[in-house]
């Protein structure tokens, strides 16, 4: 078990080395510099050699590769070369924005999921079973993105119920902050309640045939008792799924933040990608790869410790 | 052995929906020189804006260019890259899993780790900044000019290839544990004979079924990286983009800008689900416990 | 009697609406945080930076001109006026020295009262070379700024050069002597507190989100500015700012999408204009040096077989002005004559055609950008490539992103490449940087006439109108003779605002003016 856990944990690792090398190489690569972004079309070759150098971006790519990462071991991001601003005070500002859309998102998704799904596994042909499977039809193919907009169109600017993007941050007081996150919330949702409830219904409708349910019933178990074993045999895969889940719904928050106009990690990476702000944009898909790399990585975990089939085969 | 119009019997209608939506986004695909009414990328700036109707059966863009052509012509883009990305992803994938299952020991563990590796990178966070850093512009590899969209199914179909491998490696080491295929190797088959003739037959129904639902997957992403300019680039069309291009129409009225585009990922990825479904129920009854999720 | 809404689709929306509202502050409910006096605009792009002497982008000037002035202003109808001077300058008999005479009411925003010292101190830090300003190459042509007295400066230039004048709105500000070397340039660049004499003290920067101005209360121009604060948004997703106008979440927006503005700006609650600028400019940037645009009568044919107006009134809906010169339509030195040697005729396109070295037509590869700037150039591009196709000529389109693409133009690497150029819309700042040799988007078209630059030092050593508007004249006549690069025409500056803001006047150089501005 513990050699599983420290073979996982170094192939993560890896990854996050790979990862940060990949990106690396590619934006010293890639066509377009930051010197145009800060100097302008109207540069002068002799003004861009100064800034490049003043950057070290004219450094050799090795070199610029070993100092970045080590900096990022000491927890600094470096100073962006377009803004001057600390990237890590820049990801530090940003994450707070995205984090709370997808803490969010995954708590509705997660409920609303969950809940349906085991509604729909007691009663199999009943109202929860068939929202469950208009759901999963429904949920899986519309894009978020594309519900959002629908969302801001008839939510925000038909009913002026809820403001039609930006962002209020906790300290602007709960329900302000509610407001701004709950279309984008629940843009995000859907398609992982529609993913999460699929699996709880048939994880559990799964339990609920195995032999020692029926055993139990037998020996007269209540109902409920049941239920409640079976749901706690049912989850381990419910689990698994849900933290992946957790790990993608970054991925798909950087769409939702651009239709809702989100002042979070999106924003930034796009703008870095537009600025070739080099630094900001290794630091934000970096941060994203960790997150999911840890999502991950506890899925995993939380299989094979949870599961008894994976126990025994570990 | 199942007789095939036994085994189509057991398929209820909701697969056949989806085998029918699929096999009409695929001949749209294919046939959409045929099958389209007008160019997709001609101009009739006269003809601009226009809501649908008997000449236009889904009205017409800014550009005056007819709408159900370019959903039609639209079909190819998202479904080269949804399907691109599945058949990249299923060669690297069957390999990388058949060379494990096959190696064992220290190559087996290098390759899976690496297989999870790969796998602990977020798909659309790479998509959009390898995209991003690589600039929408065609990039050049020795005589040839590679469109923007092969970036794409070429990251996409590396990112979906730890399933396929994962998937392989579990029935392949099975196989090749398995008393049968020792006794066929005694009897002097080849390498080729085993992996053909006992490993892919049997890893084969859970590749179609995870092939399936990720051809809806890659087509969702093609739409989310073209919604933010970073896909198809115009005059070709792919529905993201149209719908991209659409999202300001959303304030002014034009619906059927955004609406027919919209619909066309929606029905495609239902199509997809339904048949993948369908498949899994046939092949697979029991794997509910392998549900993508992207 | 209570009003109860009968429609059921509206009660319920009222019944949720209102069980919403129980739960959460009104505050932003309705979606009234403009309640006082602040004042929001939006920008559609993330600035840089606020300092006006390293500022690229024309919409983000509205930071720096909120916080710094300069001696004279050029102003939103194109008109050159007094600003921290008390008049525009008199200028000596030789054009090459500039006297000033300073208000003596201005003071900065940390209290102290602007002086001579610090206008020369200004131009001193923006010329001297260690500083690296962005501007400085603009103003080289000034060699000594002198302290006449308290109230009086006196600018000498090495040679003349009229132009200069019309570049201190854009591209440079009057700061208290001392306060660079005080503060360091990152304080210019993202807080620059008390050191400006502009209507507006910097607040806050929240990065991606907005920039906040407190209003000065010492402004020089007595009783305003009318607002108490303002907020300076960025959202750069075109659709999300339009519904943050429609729910009154802001008050003015710039560059509403060409698709929507007409029919935005006649919605209910919603006022809208446009303006043609006097220096953007959408280019087709034609390289001469590579075939097939290295023949004239081909760049020719190519300029003829464009139908400018359907561009202009079609596919950006009345926001560009045709043009097929280097020189804005509404502009008093455009030359009528040259323009139309240039313009659409789709005979003549094909009578030059067959004169070229490439009578059959033939193939180009044209590099546009993928994000918009004022008019999505791909609108354009896609016009173009079905218009050229009637001539034989097959455009085939390439999209890259800005920093690649003018990477490329920079370094004459495209065929053929399509932007829209910002200029401060007076008449040689977009000729001398295309057309003319040893300037930095030269090899955009790699074209060099000893003749037209002869016109250009002419220009320099005039002020007069109507000797300038000879001048400027002839050279568009050459520049229509060579066709050394492709014009489509001038762009609009347009905003949209709520129906409360008043005063609010288009800026014909695109950046908001919103000092005189009432909410």
């Amino acid at each position: 078990m513990l050699r599983l856990v420290a073979g996982r944990i170094v192939s993560s690792i890896g990854t996050l080395l790979f990862v940060g090398f990949a990106l690396f190489a590619m934006t010293r690569a890639g066509p377009g510099s930051p010197a145009r972004i800060v100097l302008g079309a109207d540069a002068t070759a002799a003004q861009l050699a100064q800034f490049e150098q003043a950057n070290g971006l004219d450094r050799p790519f090795l070199a610029q590769y070993g100092a970045w990462l080590s900096d990022i071991l000491r927890g600094d991001f470096g100073r962006s070369f377009v803004t001057g601003r600390d990237v890590g005070t820049e990801i530090v500002n940003a994450l707070p924005v995205t984090l709370s859309i997808v803490l969010f998102a995954f708590a509705i998704a997660v409920v609303f999921g969950v809940g349906i799904g085991i509604a729909a596994a007691l009663r199999p042909g009943g109202v929860f079973d068939r929202v469950s499977r208009l759901l999963s039809v429904v949920g899986l193919s519309v894009p978020a993105f594309w519900l959002g907009i629908v969302l801001i169109r008839f939510v925000a600017v038909d009913l002026r119920w809820l403001p039609p993007g930006g962002y209020a941050p906790l300290s602007a007081g709960l329900g302000a902050h509610l407001q701004t996150i709950l279309m984008p919330a629940v843009s995000l949702a859907v398609y992982y309640i529609a993913v999460l409830a699929r699996m709880t219904q048939a994880s559990l409708q799964d339990t609920l045939r195995g032999d020692y349910v029926r055993t139990a019933r037998a020996m007269g178990l209540s109902s409920p008792r049941v239920v409640v074993y079976a749901l706690i045999n049912a989850l381990p895969p419910v689990i698994n799924l849900a933290a992946l889940s957790f790990g993608y719904m970054f991925g798909w928050a950087l769409i939702i933040e651009q239709v809702f106009n989100v002042p979070g990690l999106s924003r930034a990476l796009l703008n870095a990608i537009s600025q070739r702000d080099f630094l900001l944009l290794q630091g934000i898909v970096f941060l994203f790869t960790i997150i999911f790399v840890l999502a991950n990585l506890t899925a995993d975990l939380v299989n094979r410790v949870l599961d008894p089939r994976q126990r025994v085969a570990a | 052995m199942r007789g095939l119009s036994s085994t189509l019997r057991m398929i209820d209608w909701t697969g056949w929906l989806g085998a029918g939506i699929v096999l009409v986004m695929v001949c749209a695909a294919i046939f959409a020189p045929l099958i389209a009414p007008y160019d997709p990328v001609a101009l009739s700036i006269e003809d601009r804006l226009l809501a649908p109707d008997m000449a236009h059966w889904l009205g017409t863009d800014q550009a005056g260019r007819d709408v159900l052509s370019r959903v039609i012509f639209g079909a190819r883009a998202s479904l080269a890259v949804g399907i691109g990305a599945v058949v990249i992803g299923a060669l690297i994938g069957v390999s990388a899993g058949l060379f494990a299952a096959y190696k064992g020991g220290l190559g087996d563990q290098i390759v899976m780790r690496i297989v999870d590796g790969v796998a602990s990178i977020p798909l659309l966070v790479w998509a959009i900044a390898i995209v991003g850093i690589l600039g929408v512009g065609p990039v050049r590899v020795g005589p040839l000019l590679l469109p923007n969209e092969i970036k794409i199914v070429l990251l996409v179909g590396v990112l979906f290839s730890p399933v396929f491998a994962r998937v392989t490696y579990a029935v392949a080491s099975r196989v090749v544990g398995a008393d049968y295929v020792r006794a066929r190797w005694l009897q002097g088959a080849t390498h080729w004979d085993i992996v053909s003739g006992d490993i892919l037959p049997n890893c084969l129904s859970p590749i179609i079924v995870q092939g399936t639902l990720l051809v809806a997957i890659g087509i969702v992403v093609e739409a989310s990286v073209s919604f933010v300019g970073l896909g198809v680039q115009p005059p070709q069309a792919s529905w993201g983009s149209m719908l991209s291009d659409a999202r300001s129409a959303i304030y002014s009225g034009e619906w059927w800008l955004p609406v027919f585009p919209g619909l066309a990922i929606s029905i495609t990825v239902i199509g997809f689900n339904l048949l993948g479904d369908a498949v899994r129920e046939l092949f697979d009854p029991r794997s509910e416990a392998r549900t993508l999720v992207a | 009697m209570v009003n109860l809404p009968t429609d059921r689709r509206q009660f319920l929306a009222a019944s949720a609406g209102g069980a919403l509202a129980a739960l959460l502050p009104s505050s932003l409910l309705h979606a009234q945080p403009n309640a006082g006096k602040t004042l929001t605009i939006v920008l559609p792009s993330n600035p840089i930076t606020i300092d006006p002497i390293n500022q690229l982008n024309h919409d983000a000037m509205v930071l720096g001109q909120t916080v710094f002035e300069n001696l004279v202003e050029f102003d939103v109808d194109g008109v050159l006026k007094p600003q921290l001077a008390k008049a525009l300058p008199t200028i000596s008999a030789d054009k090459k020295t500039y006297t000033f005479e300073l208000r003596d009411d201005v003071t900065f925003h940390n209290g102290k009262k602007m002086t001579a010292e610090d206008v020369k101190y200004s131009f001193d830090y923006l010329l001297d070379a260690n500083n690296k300003a962005l501007r400085r190459p603009l103003f080289t042509k000034i060699a000594k700024v002198t302290v006449l007295d308290p109230l009086k400066v006196q600018v000498d230039l090495s040679e003349p050069y009229g132009q200069w004048l019309y570049f201190l709105t854009k591209y440079m500000g009057i700061f208290p002597a001392g306060s660079r070397k005080e503060h360091g340039d990152d304080y210019f660049k993202s807080k620059p507190v008390g050191i400006g004499t502009g209507f507006g003290m910097f607040e806050e920067w929240k990065p991606n989100d907005s920039i906040s101005f407190k209003k000065n209360p010492n402004y020089w121009r007595k009783g305003l500015p009318a607002w108490d604060r303002l907020v300076v948004k960025m959202i750069p997703e075109d659709a999300t700012r339009v519904a943050y106008l429609l729910t009154n979440q802001v008050d003015i927006i710039s560059a509403p999408p060409a698709r929507e503005f007409n029919r935005l700006k006649t919605m209910p609650g919603i006022t809208g204009a446009s303006r043609p600028t006097l220096g953007g400019a959408l280019l087709m940037f034609t390289n001469n040096l590579k075939p097939p645009l290295d023949d004239l009568n081909f760049r020719k044919a190519l300029s003829c077989a464009i139908d400018r107006k359907t561009i202009g009134d079609k596919v950006y809906y009345g926001l560009l002005d045709p043009a097929a010169v280097l020189a804005p339509p509404r502009g008093w030195w455009f030359n009528d004559e040259a323009d139309k040697e240039l313009g659409f005729d789709l005979d003549r396109a094909k009578e030059f055609l067959a004169k070229s070295k490439y009578p059959t037509g033939a193939e180009i590869d044209i590099s546009i950008q993928a994000e918009p700037y004022l008019l999505d150039t791909k609108d354009a591009a896609i016009f173009l490539q079905a218009q050229l196709a009637k001539i034989g000529v097959k455009i085939n389109l390439k999209v890259y992103e800005f920093s690649v693409l003018i990477q490329q133009i920079a370094r004459g690497e495209h065929q053929m490449a399509m932007q829209v150029f910002m200029s401060p819309g007076e008449a040689t700042y977009i000729i001398a940087n295309t057309v003319m040799p040893g300037q930095f988007l030269s090899k955009s078209t790699g074209y060099d006439n000893p003749e037209l630059s002869a016109l250009m030092a002419a220009s320099f050593l005039e002020t007069e109108e109507a000797k300038l508007k000879d001048l400027y004249g002839k050279m568009q006549t050459i520049m229509a003779r060579d066709a050394p690069i492709g014009v489509l025409g001038f762009v609009h500056a347009s905003n949209l605002w709520r129906q409360g803001v008043q005063d609010f006047k288009v800026n014909q150089a695109l950046t908001m003016s919103v000092g005189e501005v009432k909410v």
